[in-house]
């Protein structure tokens, strides 16, 4: 699955999670500037698990890696190419 | 159009059903703000008196029920908010706790100005009509001024007689996860002794922000900072009993309040019970292994979330609308009682408050709810600033004294400090 079909899904899920407008997320932003707070991102990790199968529930993400939705997709295409 | 409740406003209603023999006859909820010099009394009833009509028509409502049976909240007569001012007094909160809100009335505010001259100011709230992030942005508009010209339509705006498939699957999912954690074992229980006639009580502690939020970084990871606040202060209580007068049950249940606000509407989201419950539960045989509770926190989260579970609350208990309100509390108390829970737990992050009210600093904001007579005692925690505020409230006679409720704070500092 390519970088931009995961980064697309990922926004229409915060806006899911956060009651925004998808076309109001912003890819770049820090995730907390979507919206996001700790409940969120559980659930943001949860979608993740749906999707692709990819358990970071318990940890495995760094700081970086959730610093926007932009860089978790980045971080699933790596997960997703290994 | 009609403003009908949910099925937390129904819990609430239950709660405060439960909580009538007591001196505050409610289990309503105090907001605290400590101010760094005086405030003036004028300053206040001036912004309270600037509350739009529509808000002050909804503060003195009343439940009603329609031919249908479900209840909803009929606005009342706009009445001036009640406001007075009160020498300093060591038991000043608990005064004003243990004092029932005026009838039809959902909001009471009370200042105390200190021997040093500095004011603290009480917010007492509803919870028939708030809840505690609900009761933030109210204040916030109180103490700002800045009283937006269009509100969203409070509570439910059909009485969802239709919606029957979803309440019931709400519920059979609830009772399935009640059911389990009821059958897996004997839930650490404390004691709920004479209690459905106490007064309210309770003790603060404050932490520094920034290095709590540090050690949650590197122990739970990015954006965990609830999580990791749930865990280390259910490890906390865990310890806080190892040693007291508690069954011997090795499961430890806590029910944890959840914000359901979505996030883009919650600017607007200010009335009725906009929250859910979500009783998680740890192996307290598991008490040397801090990850194990961290870990384990966001585990059920994730997968209460998946499920759906802390909304579930708001719905399953819809059809119970058609019982008495004190039906309903008897049902929550009866639930409780068979050891549903230890006790309470809340946590809520920055408050998205002024620093300053007339150019007076506010130094610290904490949220005090009573608590309902089971089960009795309530952990809350709150940001303000650089400060995170441990506040624990209990019904008296709940705890054996003060000195248990310090030891409990102590405990949970420990935990989320590391030291």
């Amino acid at each position: 699955m390519d970088y931009e079909t995961i980064l697309k899904t990922l926004c229409d899920e915060i806006a899911v999670i956060t009651g925004l407008d998808p076309a109001a997320v912003v890819p770049e932003a820090p995730l907390g500037d979507n919206r996001i707070d700790s409940m969120g991102f559980i659930a943001l990790l949860v979608a993740i698990r749906k999707y692709w199968r990819l358990d970071f529930v318990s940890g495995g993400l760094t700081a970086a890696d959730s610093a926007s939705a932009a860089a978790l997709a980045h971080r699933i295409v790596l997960e997703l190419a290994r | 159009m009609k403003s009908y409740l949910n099925g937390m406003d129904h819990a609430a209603a239950g709660l405060a059903a439960a909580c009538r023999h007591t001196p505050g006859r409610s289990n309503h909820f105090v907001l605290t703000l400590e101010f760094g010099g005086a405030v003036q009394p004028a300053w206040l009833r001036e912004r309270l008196e600037a509350l739009p009509e529509m808000v002050l028509r909804l503060l003195a409502g009343r439940t009603c029920r329609g031919i249908n049976l479900a209840p909803w909240w009929r606005p009342g007569v706009p009445q001036p908010v009640p406001l007075d001012w009160q020498p300093a007094a060591d038991d000043a909160w608990r005064r004003f706790a243990d004092l029932p809100l005026p009838e039809h009335c959902a909001l009471a505010v009370r200042g105390v100005t200190s021997r040093d001259g500095r004011s603290i100011v009480f917010f007492k709230f509803s919870h028939r009509l708030f809840d505690g992030a609900g009761a933030e942005r109210l204040l916030r508009l109180i103490l700002t001024g800045a009283m937006p010209p269009v509100w969203a339509h409070p509570g439910m705006p059909s009485p969802a007689l239709n919606d029957w498939t979803r309440q019931f699957q709400a519920g059979k999912r609830l009772n399935r996860l009640l059911r389990a954690i009821g059958s897996a074992g004997v839930i650490l229980d404390r004691p709920a002794t004479g209690t459905a006639r106490s007064g309210g009580r309770m003790r603060l502690k404050t932490v520094t922000l920034a290095p709590v939020r540090n050690l949650s970084e590197r122990e739970a990871g990015p954006f965990m900072f609830g999580c990791y606040a749930m865990a280390l202060s259910a490890r906390a209580v865990a310890r806080w009993t190892e040693n007291r007068r508690f069954n011997g049950g090795s499961r430890l249940v806590m029910p944890v309040s959840l914000d359901l606000r979505q996030r883009a509407a919650a600017e607007e989201a200010i009335f009725f019970n906009q929250w859910g419950i979500l009783p998680l539960e740890w192996d307290v045989l598991a008490i040397h292994d801090r990850a194990w509770w961290i870990d384990a926190t966001r585990r059920q989260v994730a997968a209460a979330l998946a499920t759906g579970v802390p909304g579930d609350f708001q719905l399953a208990n819809l059809p119970m609308r058609i019982l008495p309100e004190r039906a309903i509390g008897w049902l929550g108390q009866h639930c409780f009682q068979r050891g549903a829970g230890t006790l309470m737990f809340s946590f809520l992050a920055q408050a998205d408050l002024p620093e300053q009210f007339h150019g007076v600093d506010i130094v610290n904001f904490y949220h005090a709810p009573l608590m309902p007579p089971a089960p009795t005692c309530g952990l809350f925690l709150n940001c303000w600033r650089d400060r995170l505020n441990l506040v624990v409230c209990w019904r008296e006679g709940g705890l054996e004294d003060d000195g248990e409720a310090e030891a409990l704070l102590a405990l949970v500092a420990e935990e989320l400090t590391g030291v």
